[in-house]
C-alpha cells in the first residue's frame, strides 16, 4: 500500500534534515535500483532510501518511522536470495553500506568489533596476515556485508567444522524497532540474563537494525589437504559423504557438484571437473599437519570403497584455489547456460542426502526442467538450481511447481525450509508446512515484544494473516 | 488443583506438600500440568537433578526424570532426547556408538539434559568445543499456557523461525519447561589425556596455554587453580604421544602425562561466584583480586569459578564485582542463589520477552534479578 501523500512529504522533509540531500534518495528512477535484492522475482520500490553513517542517525530514522507509521528495513549489499531486503510492504530502506568501518581488532582476545556494512571477506583480509580470519564464508563473501550475515545467520561451505554466523557473534549493538539502543553480549559472548545476541542473530532484520557487531576471530588453518573425487553415480558420491563422517572425521568442507553444474562450470572456467562425471566431491580437511596424513588416508579409503572413478589430492595452493573457485562460481556458471535460474535452499539430515538428490532428479523429470545441484553435502545442505525461461509462462509455472515440490521433498525427509538463505519474503507462506500455529504464535510473541507496531521489515520470515505471497 | 494433577499424571506420581511435586510420564502430561497451574494462577517450575539450583518459590515442581527417551542417529550425528534423561547416562549411550555431546559440565550423576541446558552449564572443553548454544539444534518446550512449541529442528543448518533455542538455554526454566532437545554430536576422541604441570606461576601458565593454543597442538582445555595447570589434549593414537612430547619440551616446569585424562573432583561449597572477563585480562584480574577462595579458571575462555566453604562478606563480593567490571568483565553469584547484575536497557528487553512468553509469571520471575 503506498504511503499517503502527506506522510511521504513529512518523511522526506524529516529525512532531509537528518541526512542532507547527498545521503537521501527520493527520485523514482533512483529508488528503482532498490526494488529487489538477489531475489528478483518479487520487486517493490521503496519510498525513500537513506545512507546512515552513525548509530545515532539510524536511531533518529527509526524513531521518525515510528512517529509517522512508516515501515522500514535495513539493507546491506543486497545479495540476499530470499527477498529480505525488498520493501514488500512499502516504506523506506536504510542502506547500511556507509557504516563500513572496522572499529577495533583485539588479537589478544581474538575479537573484532565492526560496523554492519563491513564486507565479509574484507574483515578476513585485514586479519589474515596477523594469523586470524572470520570463519563464516558464504559464497557471496566478496560482496555481502556482515550485518547481512548476522541478519540471515549466513552459512557457507566451511560451516560443517566451523559453524554458522551465530557461532561467531559475541555481541551486538541494535537499534530496536521502537528506537532504543540495546547492547548485548560481551567479548566472550557471555552476558548475564537471556542470550539476546543469539536471539537477534538470524531474525532477518525483523527485530531491529544491527549497528555494531563483536565477532569471534578464528586462527588461520595451519595445514590443509583438498581432494577432488570423481563419481559415475550421484548415489556413490553422496554415500561417500556419510562414510567420511562415520569415520569420525569432521572435514572442513565437503561439497557435492552434479553433472549439470560441472558441465556449466568447466565450460566457464575449467577448474578441472571431468564433464562426463555424474558428480564430484570437493573434500577439504584442515588441522595439525601431523594428523592430516592419517585423515587423508581414511578419506581416500572411503572414496574408493564407494566406487569413485578417481580421487586426487590438490598438489599445490594454485590447484586448490582453482578447485574452490570452480565451486564458488558454480551458480554463476549455471547462469550462463540458461535464461534464468532459481537457487533453492534445502536442508536434510546428512544420511538422507542420497534420497534427497534422487527425489530432486524425479522433480526435474516430472516437470521437464533442468535442475543442477551444488551441495554443502557435509551438512545435508542442498542448493538445487532450477533453470528456466522467465518469458515462457508455461515453463515459469512448471518452475514454480518444481520449487514447491523440492521444498516438500526436503521437509518430508526431516529437513527444514531454509538452511542459510533465509525465509524472507520467498518462503514465509511455507512456514505452516513446518511449524504449528502454536509454534508460529510463540515466534510472533517474540517479534511483537520488539516490534509492536509491525514496522521493522514487516511481511518477512513469517506468514502474514490475510495476505498470501505466491 | 491437586485432584486435577493426580488425574493427569496418576496419584502415585504426585507428592503432596508445599510445593507439590509431580512426575509426568510424557510431553502431553507436562503440558496438562502447566495448563492446570497456569489456569489456577500458580507458579510451576521444572526440576532436573537438583544438582545446581533448587526451584524456589514454586507451587508446583515438575520433575522430568520420566522423560528420558533417547533417539540417536549416529549416521547423522544427531541425538534427540527427553529433557529428563540423566546427562552422564546420555553421554554413555552416545559413547557406545563412538560419539558424544562435547560438553563437560561438572555435574553429578543426577543432573539432567534439561538442567544442563537451562543453566547453560559448561566445562573445560569449552575452549575447543564451545557451549550448549553451539550444539543444540532444536527444542520442544511447554510454554506458559501448556501449549507445546517447537523451535529449530534436527538439521545442523536451519534458519527457519527465530533461534529460540538460544533464548531457552540459560534461561533457568523461566520461559517454559524443556521437554525434548535435539543436539548435534561430535566423534569421541580416538586418543586423549591430560598434562599436569605443578608449581607454575599464574602468568607463566597463561602464557604457556596461549602459546599452545596458537600452535600446532591438539589442545582442548586449559584449567588453572592458582598452582596447577591441567592441559587437555585430544587426537589420534600414534600421533598424540609425539605431539605431547613436543608440548612438554616447550616448558621448564615438571609435568606428568595422564593418558585418558584425570577424573574431575566435585568439591562441595557454600558460596560460588562465576567470573566472566576478556581472556587476555586473566592474569591482571586474578593478581588484583587475590581471592581467598578456591579458584578454577578456564584459560583462554575468560571464565573463573570461585568457591568458598564459608559465605564471604557482602563487601568482599561487592569488591570482586567491581574489580571484575574494571577489567571488562562481570560476576554472577551461582550458589546459594543465582544473582545477576543486568544493565537497564538489556533488563528492559528481557522483561519484555518474559512478559511476552510468560505473561502471568507462571514460571516465576526473571531469574537472577532481585527486585
Amino acid at each position: 500500500m503506498p504511503l499517503p501523500e502527506t506522510t511521504r512529504r513529512r518523511l522526506e522533509e524529516a529525512l532531509l534534515r537528518i541526512y542532507g540531500p547527498a545521503r537521501l534518495t527520493t527520485a523514482p528512477e533512483e529508488r528503482l535500483v532498490f526494488e529487489c535484492d538477489a531475489q528478483t522475482l518479487y520487486c517493490a520500490v521503496p519510498d525513500a532510501v537513506v545512507y546512515p553513517e552513525t548509530t545515532r542517525e539510524v536511531q533518529e530514522t527509526v524513531r521518525l518511522c515510528n512517529d509517522l507509521g512508516v515501515p522500514f528495513l535495513a539493507r546491506g549489499a543486497g545479495t540476499g536470495l530470499s527477498g529480505g531486503a525488498v520493501a514488500a510492504s512499502q516504506g523506506m530502506i536504510l542502506q547500511m553500506s556507509r557504516m563500513n568501518r572496522i572499529l577495533s581488532v583485539d588479537y589478544a582476545n581474538r575479537v573484532a568489533v565492526i560496523q554492519p556494512g563491513v564486507i565479509n571477506l574484507h574483515l578476513s583480509e585485514i586479519t589474515r596476515p596477523r594469523g586470524y580470519h572470520f570463519a563464516p564464508d558464504p559464497s557471496s563473501q566478496l560482496a555481502c556485508t556482515i550485518g547481512g550475515n548476522v541478519a540471515e545467520n549466513s552459512g557457507g561451505p566451511h560451516t560443517l567444522k566451523y559453524g554458522v554466523t551465530t557461532n561467531h557473534v559475541l555481541g551486538l549493538e541494535v537499534v530496536l524497532p521502537t528506537g532504543e539502543i540495546l547492547r548485548t553480549g560481551s567479548l566472550t559472548g557471555d552476558a548475564p540474563g537471556f542470550d539476546l545476541t543469539g536471539l537477534f542473530t538470524g531474525t532477518e532484520g525483523t527485530t531491529g537494525i544491527v549497528t555494531e557487531a563483536t565477532l569471534r576471530l578464528t586462527p588461520n588453518i595451519q595445514a590443509v589437504r583438498t581432494f577432488l573425487a570423481v563419481y559415475d553415480t550421484v548415489d556413490d558420491a553422496s554415500e561417500t559423504v556419510s562414510g567420511v563422517i562415520r569415520e569420525g572425521i569432521i572435514p572442513a568442507a565437503i561439497e557435492l557438484i552434479d553433472n549439470l553444474a560441472i558441465q556449466a562450470v568447466e565450460a566457464h572456467m575449467k577448474p578441472g571437473f571431468p564433464p562426463d562425471a555424474a558428480a564430484v566431491l570437493l573434500i577439504e580437511i584442515d588441522g595439525i599437519e601431523t594428523e592430516l596424513d592419517a585423515m587423508a588416508g581414511a578419506i581416500l579409503a572411503v572414496c574408493r570403497a564407494n566406487h569413485c572413478r578417481d580421487v586426487q589430492q590438490a598438489r599445490d595452493e594454485e590447484t586448490r584455489t582453482k578447485l574452490w573457485k570452480g565451486r564458488k562460481n558454480a551458480l554463476g556458471a549455471l547462469g550462463k547456460i540458461c535464461k534464468a535460474y532459481y537457487t533453492h535452499d534445502g536442508v536434510v539430515p546428512r544420511s538422507k542426502l542420497p534420497e534427497a538428490l534422487r527425489r530432486i532428479a524425479e522433480v526435474a523429470a516430472r516437470n521437464r526442467l533442468r535442475i543442477g545441484n551444488v551441495c554443502h553435502a557435509g551438512d545435508g545442505s542442498l542448493h538445487p538450481v532450477v533453470l528456466y525461461d522467465p518469458k515462457d509462462a508455461e515453463e515459469l509455472e512448471r518452475a514454480h511447481r518444481a520449487g514447491g515440490e523440492l521444498l516438500k521433498a526436503c521437509l518430508s525427509l526431516g529437513g527444514t525450509l531454509s538452511g542459510e538463505h533465509g525465509i524472507g519474503l520467498e518462503k514465509r507462506d511455507c512456514m505452516p508446512w513446518l511449524f504449528t500455529p502454536d509454534d508460529l504464535d510463540q515466534f510472533d510473541r517474540v517479534r511483537r515484544a520488539f516490534d509492536p507496531k509491525n514496522l521493522c521489515n514487516p511481511g518477512k520470515k513469517f506468514p502474514v494473516p490475510g495476505a498470501s505471497h505466491a | 488443583m491437586l485432584d486435577a494433577l493426580k488425574k493427569t499424571v496418576g496419584a502415585e506420581n504426585v507428592r503432596e506438600g508445599m510445593p507439590v511435586v509431580v512426575r509426568p510420564g510424557n510431553e502431553e502430561e507436562v503440558s496438562r500440568v502447566v495448563a492446570i497451574a497456569h489456569e489456577g494462577g500458580k507458579v510451576v517450575r521444572p526440576k532436573g537433578g537438583g544438582t545446581r539450583l533448587a526451584p524456589d518459590g514454586a507451587d508446583v515442581v515438575v520433575e522430568l526424570s520420566r522423560l528420558d527417551a533417547v533417539e540417536h542417529s549416529p549416521n547423522d550425528m544427531v541425538v534427540s532426547a527427553g529433557a529428563g534423561v540423566r546427562f552422564p547416562e546420555l553421554q554413555r549411550a552416545l559413547a557406545a556408538k563412538g560419539q558424544r555431546i562435547p560438553l563437560d559440565p561438572s555435574c553429578g550423576e543426577g543432573s539432567t539434559l534439561g538442567g544442563v541446558l537451562a543453566s547453560n552449564a559448561f566445562g573445560p572443553l569449552r575452549l575447543k568445543h564451545g557451549t550448549a548454544r553451539d550444539w543444540v539444534l532444536g527444542t520442544t518446550l511447554v510454554r506458559f499456557d501448556g501449549k507445546i512449541v517447537h523451535a529449530g529442528g534436527i538439521v545442523v543448518k536451519n534458519v527457519s523461525g527465530y533461534d529460540l533455542n538460544k533464548l531457552y538455554i540459560g534461561s533457568w526454566g523461566s520461559l517454559g519447561i524443556l521437554v525434548r532437545v535435539s543436539l548435534k554430536l561430535a566423534p569421541l576422541p580416538k586418543a586423549e589425556g591430560t598434562l599436569l604441570l605443578e608449581g607454575i606461576p599464574r602468568a607463566e601458565a597463561d602464557r604457556y596455554a596461549s602459546e599452545l593454543r596458537d600452535g600446532p597442538f591438539p589442545l582442548v582445555s586449559a584449567v588453572f587453580d592458582g598452582k596447577r595447570l591441567l592441559l587437555g589434549f585430544e587426537g589420534l593414537p600414534g600421533v598424540l604421544d609425539g605431539q605431547v612430547r613436543a608440548v612438554r619440551e616447550k616448558s621448564v616446569y615438571p609435568s606428568r602425562w595422564f593418558p585418558g585424562g584425570i577424573p574431575g573432583v566435585e568439591r562441595p561449597s557454600t558460596f560460588v561466584l562465576l567470573l566472566h572477563y576478556p581472556p587476555a585480562a586473566y592474569v591482571a584480574l586474578l593478581d588484583e583480586l587475590m581471592p581467598e577462595a578456591e579458584e578454577r579458571s578456564l584459560l583462554g575462555c575468560g571464565v573463573t569459578r570461585l568457591d568458598w566453604a564459608r559465605t564471604p562478606s557482602e563487601e568482599t563480593v561487592r569488591r570482586i564485582r567491581k574489580v571484575c567490571a574494571r577489567h571488562g568483565g562481570w560476576a554472577a553469584t551461582e550458589r546459594p542463589a543465582l544473582s545477576w547484575e543486568i544493565p537497564a536497557p538489556s533488563l528492559d528487553a528481557m522483561s519484555r520477552l518474559k512478559a511476552a512468553l510468560d505473561p502471568q509469571g507462571t514460571f516465576g520471575p526473571l531469574p537472577g534479578v532481585t527486585s
